[in-house]
């Protein structure tokens, strides 16, 4: 009878412990094998300082204009077709004909069948070759039904990757320049019509440049 | 871990930089005074003329980059606010977010449904006029700009305007938040003879 009250409590302990080793592996597990249209997840070629979280790197494709228009919007292009891949979403980044600024077609994987599906639009203008604001987009979602953010980013000069913290990881996106780069998050407030990014810039060898939170906003 | 704590340090200092930053460029104290956040009522379509009516209960009421919150007095209540600065809380909509109240849209880019909006509810809604123009949302649908009628929108990558009268000559008096310097009102536009514009529609009009 001793033994047993004495054993009492190894129920209990046993699960919390076998909570806790669930709760690191579901951590473990958060981290996306894969990508928006399906392809592997892979590390950035270098790990990035101050990134707690598993870093995947996102994929970047650039096309000349007059090649097969990953949008529709995307056919009166002009100059280079950036398109970026990431786990929750798609993006492309194009110039058009006469109009200074640059444009975007966002897209999410919405029903789980590995195709990009163009859900948002956005166009910034650009002053003296910055963007006066990210241009947030939030009509897009995920196959959760969740809202997903796009936004542009400018990094700094000698930032080389951006990374974007997401729930359980961290999406990496090589810069090039103060070129914008469209990026994703899942902190989307509907109420409001925002969106907030922690993101940092990081030097080509990982060094840590910077680190900030950008809160957008739907506008204009 | 003394990396991860850096970050951390360095995430709060930026957090309180901004903020720091947002307060010295807060420029007015009408959406902090005068603004809420009260939930929508679900309301049955309306007509066009009752869209119109909302629409100009907007007019004179100013402009505010990324706003959507204004009240009746006939008077931009926060003049001269910053352009294209959407945290200086000033009276107004902007284009897109006076033209998702006056079409009573809802939050739910999927739902098409009538959504009433309190005039001093800051509310902006998802759709920039760059969405708009591309028929964004289950309310929106692009059409031909000839078929427009009262309370159609022309939109363009950076604008959206309501039609609110065709004139003799085939311009339109077009209602819409126009920017700071402006505020929104009644103007005549040629926006329909322009390539940039697209004409869009909300569906579900009761007449």
């Amino acid at each position: 009878m001793e033994l047993l009250s004495r054993l009492a409590p190894l129920p209990l302990c046993l699960g919390v412990a076998l909570a806790l080793q669930l709760g690191c592996t579901r951590d473990a597990a958060q981290a996306p094998a894969i990508l928006v249209d399906g392809s592997p997840a892979r590390p950035p070629p270098v790990t990035l300082e101050g990134v707690d979280a598993p870093q995947i790197a996102t994929r970047v494709r650039v096309a000349s204009a007059g090649s097969r228009a990953p949008c529709a919007l995307a056919k009166a292009a002009r100059g280079p077709v950036v398109e970026r891949l990431g786990v929750t979403g798609a993006s492309v980044t194009f110039s058009a004909l006469g109009r200074r600024g640059v444009h975007a077609c966002d897209a999410t994987d919405l029903d789980g069948s590995r195709i990009e599906r163009w859900c948002a639009h956005a166009f910034g203008r650009l002053v003296a070759g910055r963007l006066r604001d990210p241009r947030l987009s939030i009509t897009c979602r995920n196959g959760d039904d969740e809202p997903v953010g796009f936004a542009w980013i400018q990094p700094g000069p000698a930032t080389a990757y951006l990374a974007v913290r997401q729930q359980g990881y961290a999406e990496v996106y090589t810069a090039s320049g103060a070129t914008p780069v469209r990026v994703t998050a899942s902190g989307v407030d509907l109420s409001t019509s925002r969106a907030t990014f922690a993101i940092s810039e990081h030097a080509r060898n990982g060094t840590l440049l910077r680190s900030y939170e950008l809160e957008a906003r739907v506008s204009g | 871990m003394l990396v991860s704590r850096t970050l951390l340090v360095t995430f709060g200092l930026a957090l309180c930089a901004g903020w720091a930053g947002s307060a010295a460029a807060y420029h007015t104290r009408f959406v902090a005074d005068n603004c809420n956040y009260a939930a929508p009522t679900p309301t049955s379509s309306i007509t066009r003329d009752g869209s119109a009516a909302v629409a100009l209960r907007g007019r004179h009421e100013g402009y505010q980059w990324g706003g959507g919150c204004w009240n009746d007095n006939d008077r931009d209540d926060s003049p001269g606010d910053p352009h294209e600065n959407p945290a200086t809380g000033g009276e107004g909509g902007d284009c897109s977010g006076f033209t998702f109240k006056v079409w009573r849209e809802p939050l739910d880019t999927a739902d098409a449904s009538f959504h009433q909006w309190g005039l001093l509810r800051f509310v902006h809604g998802p759709y920039t006029a760059a969405a708009f123009k591309a028929g964004t949302g289950a309310p929106n649908v692009t059409v031909s700009k000839s078929s427009l009628i009262k309370m159609d929108a022309l939109a363009s990558d950076g604008h959206i305007g309501l039609v609110y009268a065709v004139n003799p000559d085939g311009s339109d008096q077009i209602i819409e938040a126009k920017g700071e310097a402006y505020g929104t009102n009644i103007w005549t536009r040629t926006y329909r003879g322009s390539s940039s514009y697209s004409g869009v529609r909300r569906v579900g009009w009761s007449s």
